[in-house]
């Protein structure tokens, strides 16, 4: 899955092992997701873009992961 | 988090008692190795002493393993910090994840290997045959039933 986390995490200059604190997960949960090795669960989608202030959809893009 | 230190604290608790019963059995397995307390345990094979040493030397790494446990738990339980990257580590779900993956994996390999050995062993050996096949149907029935117990629950 395609993610902002990234980008997101260099504007706001926070560190993988800040957000990873932050939400409650390792600092390799956070290198997964933003090297879309691993797919962000509900929850914790929903922990990351709480922290930055956005909607799940503005940090994680669903496109050509479903069909529907 | 206190929930989560309570755990800790249960848990050191229960390493110790751990400990002090396997501490208990294993000098009583010492003692009646040198004195032949309860029964005559004096080896009279090579076989039957490698056994007996083997059984006081896992008795000795359980010992020495939940001795470790306590120790790092009554640390972790002190020290906040400490705490919450315990907490991290053991509810990321990535880590869960991992290990959800590698069960699979292994009870797959686990579940094969044991089928063909026992296939194999039927044409040699009837008693190995029979032992490889009720772990066979044991392993298949916990299966069973821890299925039907997590099925229920969601």
């Amino acid at each position: 899955m395609k993610c902002k986390i990234k980008m997101l995490r260099s504007a706001n200059k926070i560190s993988q092992k800040e957000l990873a604190d932050a939400v409650g997960v390792t600092r390799q949960t956070i290198t997964s997701i933003e090297c879309e090795k691993y797919t962000a669960s509900l929850t914790l989608a929903y922990k990351i873009a709480k922290y930055f202030n956005l909607s799940i959809e503005e940090v994680f893009d669903l496109e050509g992961e479903i069909d529907l | 988090m206190e929930s989560y230190r309570i755990k800790i604290i249960n848990r050191r608790n229960h390493s110790i008692q751990l400990a002090i019963l396997v501490g208990v059995i294993m000098i009583l397995l010492l003692a009646n190795r040198m004195f032949n307390i309860f029964y005559d345990s004096t080896p009279k094979t090579v076989l039957q002493g490698a056994v007996s040493g083997f059984r006081i030397g896992l008795f000795l790494t359980v010992e020495f393993k939940l001795i470790k446990l306590a120790m790092r738990y009554t640390k972790l339980y002190k020290d906040a910090d400490k705490l919450k990257e315990k907490y991290i580590i053991e509810h990321d779900e990535r880590n869960n994840f991992i290990t959800q993956e590698v069960t699979k994996i292994c009870d797959t390999i686990i579940y094969i290997s044991l089928s063909i050995s026992t296939i194999i062993a039927s044409f040699f050996n009837f008693a190995v045959f029979v032992t490889l096949f009720s772990v066979l149907m044991f392993l298949c029935t916990i299966q069973y039933i821890a299925t039907v117990h997590i099925e229920k629950k969601y």
